[in-house]
C-alpha cells in the first residue's frame, strides 16, 4: 500500500458523519455590489492607500501618459508584449528611438533582471473593494513581466472594475479552469518584516504605475 | 552566535526566561497591540459574525469530504501537469523533497514561506543531502541568519527589534549598520536578487488548494513567494492535507478572513494562483510543478471529530495576536513550530502529550483565541479537554494521554469528590481543616512562589450564613 493509500483509508476509517446532509452554505456575506461610480472612486482610494500611482487616462490618450511615466522615471529599457493590443498601441506610438522596447521573450533569465527598468503589462480585469489588479499572464506578457522590472505599469479598463474579488471570479466563471498562473497585485511590493515598520520595494516591483482607461459613456 | 533550542517540555523555564527579558516582553507587547487595533479595523464594513459563520463553514465542509476533495484536488492538479506526492511523515516528506531535488541535480534551493516545511525541519533534511535551502522571505531570511526558528507564524522575525537585526545583518553579511528599516530591507533585496535566479529549485507553502480547478493559491506582500515559483526551473510546494478548500468561490471569503484577522490588511500585494507549469509558448514560470501533501499525524486527529476542528486552521495567527500569554512570553517559549493557541492544540496531537503536556495549561481560558478565530475553532474548549487527556481523564485516543497524571493528586480530587457528595462527612472535614487552619505551612512550593500562603476561614460561609439567620 503506498503513502496515497494508507492516508486515505485512514481518512475513510472515521466513523461515517452524522447522516444529515451538509446544509448548502450562505455566500450571501460576500455579494458587495458597488455602483459603477462607486466603482471607479473605491479602486483609485485603495491603490493609492497601498502607495500605487494611478493615472485617469484615456484610451486616445493613454500612451502619451505611458510616455510621460516613462520619461518622469528615466526609463530607457521597457519590457512589454508583442500581440496583446496594449502592446501594440505601446510600440506604435512609443516609435521615437528615446527608449528600447524590448520583448520578454528575447532577453532570457540573467538579462531579464539587469536590463528591463520596466514592464508593461495588460490586465484581465480589477477589484474596486481592494484596488486590486487582475493579470493572467501569458506567452505574450509572461509572468515575470511583472515581476522583475523595478517598475511595474499596468493597463486597466475602467468597464472591467469589479466590486470584488467575489464578483470577479464568479463573472469570469474561474471554477471553470484558469490559467497555469493568475495574480491579483495590489501595489508595490512590501514588508513590515523588520520591527512591523512598513517599507515599500521588498523582492517584487519598487513601484507599480496603473494606467486606467476611462470612458465617457 | 549558537543555536537556540528551545523544547515544549521545558516550557516552564523557557517561560519563566522570556519573562524577565523586558526587551523581548516589549518587542511582543508593542506588536500585538498593533495588531489587534488593525484586525478590528479592517473590518470595519463586514458583517464580521457571517464572514466568519461562512469561513468556517467552508472549512467544516472542506475537512467532512477531505479524502474524496484530496483526490478530486490530486486528479486536478495531474490534469493541469502538476506531480502530486504523499508523504505520511516528516521524514517522508523529506525524503520525497531531497530526492526531487536530487533528481534535478539540484545543489541549491530558494524558499518562501512555509510552515508545514518548518514543521517537517526540511531546511536541516535538505542539508543532510547537501543542498543548501535559502529562505527569501525577509522575516525568515532574518531567523535563518540567527539559526532561530520563527517565534510567529506570520511575522517570523517579530521578537527582534530593528536593532537587533541591524546587527545581526552586519555580522553575518556585512551590511552597514543602521537603524533605518527600509535601509535595511533594501540590503536584503539585493542580497537575494542573485539568489532567485541561481536556485535550482523553489518550494514554497500552500495558503488553499482549490479541489474544484487544481489550483494552489499563495498569499503574501514582498514578492518572494512570486519569485520562488516562477524563476527557478522546479516549483515544490509543500503542504498539510488539511489545505484543501472545495471549490474556487470557496477563496474569496477565506482570503478576505485571512489577510484581515493576520495583519489587519484589506488585501496583500500579491494574491498568487498556480495551475501548473509554463504551457505550450510559455516562456516562463516553472518547468516541473510538484505538490507534497503532508499528514504527519493530521490523519490521526481526524479520527475524533472535536479533535479534527482544529484542522479547519488557516493559520492566520490571530489567537497568537490576542493571547495574553503568547504576548508575554513570546513564540520561541513553546518550543514549537506552531506557538500560542493553535499550538497548543496542535502540537500535542503532532508530537504526543509526554513532551507537550504543559502546552494546554499555559492558558488562562480567557477565550479571546475563540472569540477572534475567522474559522471559529473553539480553541477554549479543546485546551480544557487536553487537560483532561494529559491527567488521563479523557478518551485517552491521543498519544501520551495520561501522561500528566499525578496519584495524589488524583487521589485528592477523588476524595474532594466523594467528601462533596457526602454532605456529613463534609461537614465534619470542614471542621477538622478549620482545626488546624494554623498548621499550613509557610511555604506551599509553587503556590507560595508567586502568591500569599491560603489559610482556611475561621468559620464557613454555610457557617456564617446559618449565624445570620439565627440572630
Amino acid at each position: 500500500m503506498s503513502a496515497r493509500d494508507r492516508i486515505l483509508s485512514r481518512l475513510r476509517e472515521r466513523a461515517a458523519p452524522a447522516p444529515t446532509q451538509f446544509t448548502e452554505l450562505d455566500y450571501s456575506v460576500m455579494h458587495r455590489p458597488l455602483d459603477a461610480a462607486v466603482r471607479k472612486t473605491r479602486f483609485l482610494e485603495s491603490l493609492r492607500a497601498a502607495r500605487a500611482e494611478v493615472i485617469e487616462t484615456t484610451e486616445a490618450t493613454w500612451t502619451d501618459a505611458l510616455a510621460k511615466v516613462l520619461d518622469s522615471r528615466e526609463i530607457t529599457a521597457l519590457g512589454l508584449g508583442e500581440i496583446h493590443p496594449w502592446a501594440q498601441a505601446a510600440r506604435r506610438d512609443l516609435k521615437d528611438g528615446r527608449r528600447r522596447l524590448v520583448s520578454f521573450a528575447s532577453v532570457k533569465g540573467r538579462e531579464a533582471f539587469e536590463r528591463l527598468e520596466a514592464g508593461l503589462t495588460s490586465s484581465c480585469g480589477a477589484i474596486a473593494e481592494t484596488g486590486s489588479v487582475c493579470l493572467w499572464p501569458d506567452a505574450d506578457e509572461p509572468r515575470s513581466l511583472s515581476l522583475i522590472p523595478p517598475v511595474h505599469i499596468v493597463v486597466v479598463d475602467e468597464r472591467h472594475i469589479y466590486s470584488s474579488f467575489f464578483e470577479l471570479q464568479s463573472a469570469q466563471s474561474w471554477h471553470k479552469g484558469l490559467p497555469s498562473n493568475a495574480l491579483l497585485i495590489s501595489g508595490p511590493s512590501k514588508t513590515a518584516d523588520i520591527e512591523q515598520t512598513l517599507v515599500f520595494g521588498a523582492h517584487g516591483p519598487k513601484a507599480l504605475v496603473v494606467l486606467l482607461i476611462t470612458r465617457s459613456d | 552566535m549558537s543555536v537556540k533550542t528551545f523544547t515544549p517540555a521545558a516550557f516552564h523555564h523557557q517561560s519563566a526566561q522570556a519573562l524577565s527579558n523586558p526587551q523581548l516582553r516589549h518587542n511582543f507587547r508593542g506588536a500585538m497591540d498593533g495588531l489587534m487595533a488593525k484586525r478590528l479595523g479592517s473590518f470595519d464594513s463586514w458583517d464580521i459574525e457571517a464572514l466568519r459563520d461562512l469561513g468556517q463553514g467552508i472549512r467544516q465542509k472542506a475537512l467532512r469530504y477531505l479524502p474524496d476533495l484530496l483526490e478530486q484536488l490530486e486528479a486536478n492538479c495531474q490534469r493541469n501537469g502538476i506531480t502530486v506526492h504523499w508523504a505520511e511523515s516528516a521524514d517522508d516528506a523529506g525524503r520525497v523533497i531531497t530526492e526531487l531535488c536530487k533528481a534535478r541535480g539540484a545543489q541549491s534551493v530558494i524558499k518562501g514561506k512555509s510552515m508545514v516545511s518548518e514543521e517537517v525541519e526540511l531546511n536541516a533534511r535538505l542539508a543532510e543531502a547537501g543542498i543548501e535551502a535559502l529562505e527569501s522571505d525577509l522575516g525568515e531570511y532574518i531567523v535563518q541568519m540567527a539559526e532561530e526558528t520563527p517565534s510567529h507564524i506570520i511575522m517570523p522575525a517579530i521578537h527582534k527589534n530593528t536593532a537587533d537585526i541591524s546587527t545581526l545583518m552586519h555580522q553575518r553579511t556585512g551590511t552597514r549598520e543602521t537603524n533605518d528599516a527600509e535601509e535595511l530591507t533594501h540590503a536584503a533585496r539585493a542580497q537575494l536578487r542573485d539568489r532567485f535566479q541561481t536556485a535550482d529549485v523553489g518550494i514554497s507553502g500552500v495558503n488553499f488548494a482549490v479541489a474544484e480547478t487544481g489550483t494552489l493559491c499563495l498569499v503574501e506582500n514582498e514578492g518572494n513567494g512570486r519569485l520562488t515559483t516562477t524563476v527557478p526551473p522546479v516549483h515544490i510546494a509543500i503542504t498539510g492535507i488539511e489545505k484543501v478548500v472545495a471549490e474556487f468561490k470557496d477563496v474569496p471569503p477565506l482570503y478576505a478572513l485571512l489577510t484581515r484577522s493576520a495583519i489587519g490588511q484589506n488585501v496583500t500585494t500579491y494574491f498568487n494562483m498556480i495551475s501548473g507549469p509554463r504551457r505550450g509558448q510559455e516562456v516562463d514560470g516553472p518547468e516541473e510543478v510538484h505538490l507534497v501533501l503532508v499528514d504527519n499525524g493530521r490523519s490521526r486527529m481526524y479520527q475524533d471529530e472535536e479533535y479534527a476542528e482544529t484542522l479547519q486552521c488557516i493559520r492566520c495567527g490571530a489567537c497568537m495576536n490576542h493571547c495574553p500569554v503568547y504576548t508575554r512570553v513570546g513564540g520561541h517559549t513553546y518550543g514549537t513550530t506552531y506557538p500560542g493557541p493553535i499550538g497548543k492544540i496542535l502540537m500535542p496531537h503532532l508530537l504526543g502529550l509526554n513532551t507537550t503536556k504543559n502546552l494546554p495549561t499555559a492558558s488562562s481560558l480567557c477565550g479571546a483565541c475563540g472569540e477572534v478565530c475567522p474559522v471559529r475553532i473553539p480553541i477554549p474548549k479543546l485546551l480544557v479537554r487536553l487537560r483532561n487527556e494529559a491527567v488521563g481523564e479523557g478518551k485517552g485516543n491521543i498519544e501520551g494521554a495520561g501522561s500528566a497524571r499525578r496519584p495524589m493528586e488524583a487521589m485528592g480530587w477523588k476524595l474532594f469528590s466523594w467528601l462533596a457528595r457526602h454532605p456529613r462527612c463534609w461537614r465534619v472535614g470542614v471542621r477538622v481543616v478549620q482545626a488546624c487552619r494554623s498548621a499550613v505551612p509557610k511555604r506551599v512550593a509553587p503556590w507560595t512562589d508567586n502568591r500569599v500562603r491560603p489559610t482556611p476561614a475561621a468559620t464557613s460561609l454555610k457557617q456564617q450564613l446559618a449565624q445570620r439567620r439565627r440572630s
